[in-house]
């Protein structure tokens, strides 16, 4: 489970699509990384902060590229 | 200032319009065929219904604005004639790398839109004809800027490695073309006396930008196996068995998020040298959106790690 965790945290810092799923449909993203039955603790803990992962997903997701 | 707030000179924005619509108009008008395609192309960078606020966007590299601050600079107005010539070539020579970027980095591009940078290429320099006679000083510039630019593009392409000094000197230099209307603007009123700083101002600005965006961008960059030099130093930095998001919550947001607060002020000193407070002012406020982006991203991450690091901890007892 601990590696679950970490999974969780890696995906959250770096996929948008994780981010985004996991702002609309929590036990859906959770599923994606092989977590079927979350906790009532996890749901709890990841509600908690997805206004930070929605903030975070606002600015990742506005990088506006120039060049190469 | 927020980042809605960037009020650009309305002349600037509307030659910025203008220069942007004639470009695609011109574009239909030589290949209307070829037009649709690239149409499509634009479609997936930027509204196309206003494709002019793709180079307004607050988050940009502000490459159409600097000529005319340059020129405002030392001569109190902007020649909207000759700054619209600038731009007009500034769009067509972006499109130009862009697609060329979408082409070398295997982004989704019909293969039939590609034609079009034969005739972004035409149409850049055809602008630049229009301000310079063939034999005039501007061409050797011009030249030497745009093989350069092709040079950092190819060995860009092919590095696996990048250092800090390889930064500096190539991968945040990637924008080089856009220095050509800067030279355009020295050259065009005798005053290359100023070029020399104003290019190592687009230099520094240049690689603020490209750093900037390396670091917002380094999910997708990791995920896509592109080489930037944030996620090089991440390989070199992080933990044997340390995963690479693992790094940057880490150490790697505060790593990045410290360096470019530390170019930018650096940036705010070379402008304050430039006799335009258009640009010093344009300079506080990219600082403070991005020291307020790097604070939600910390914070943000902070949350997130304490929740985690607490459920991992509990799990392993």
């Amino acid at each position: 489970m601990e590696n679950k965790y970490q999974q969780l945290y890696d995906k959250v810092l770096s996929d948008s699509a994780f981010r985004n799923q996991l702002a609309s449909d929590s036990k859906a993203a959770l599923r994606i990384i092989g977590i079927d039955e979350p906790s009532a603790e996890l749901l709890k803990a990841i509600d908690s902060i997805k206004d930070d992962v929605t903030k975070l997903e606002k600015i990742f997701g506005e990088v506006h590229r120039f060049a190469p | 200032m927020r980042p809605d707030d960037v009020r650009w000179d309305p002349t600037f924005a509307s030659l910025v319009r203008r220069a942007v619509f004639r470009t695609l108009s011109d574009l239909d008008a030589q290949a209307p065929s070829l037009a649709k395609e690239v149409g499509k192309w634009l479609g997936s960078h930027c509204d196309v219904t206003r494709p002019d606020e793709y180079f307004t966007h607050p988050q940009s590299l502000p490459f159409l604005v600097l000529p005319f601050w340059l020129e405002t600079s030392f001569r109190g107005v902007a020649g909207l004639d000759f700054q619209y010539d600038l731009m007009y070539a500034s769009v067509n020579g972006y499109y130009f790398v862009r697609m060329l970027d979408d082409v070398t980095d295997g982004h989704e591009i019909s293969p039939s839109a590609v034609p079009a940078l034969g005739i972004f290429h035409m149409n850049l320099e055809r602008a630049f004809s229009r301000c310079f006679d063939q034999g005039h000083a501007f061409w050797d510039f011009f030249r030497s800027v745009w093989t350069a630019s092709a040079e950092i593009t190819s060995i860009d392409l092919r590095v696996v490695e990048i250092s800090e000094s390889d930064f500096l000197q190539r991968s945040g230099r990637k924008a080089i073309g856009a220095t050509l209307p800067l030279g355009a603007v020295c050259y065009r009123y005798d005053r290359c006396d100023l070029l020399p700083k104003w290019l190592s101002f687009f230099d520094k600005l240049a690689r603020w930008n490209q750093m900037k965006d390396d670091f917002l961008d380094w999910g997708r960059d990791s995920a896509a196996g592109r080489t930037t030099w944030l996620l090089c130093e991440a390989r070199r930095r992080k933990l044997a068995d340390e995963s690479t998001a693992s790094w940057m919550g880490r150490q790697g947001v505060y790593w990045a998020t410290q360096q470019l607060e530390v170019w930018m002020n650096e940036l705010i000193r070379d402008a304050q040298l430039l006799s335009s407070q258009d640009l010093v002012e344009y300079l506080r406020f990219r600082s403070t959106d991005f020291a307020e982006q790097a604070n939600t991203i910390k914070q943000s991450m902070e949350a997130w790690t304490v929740c985690l690091g607490a459920m991992a901890r509990e799990a392993k007892a």
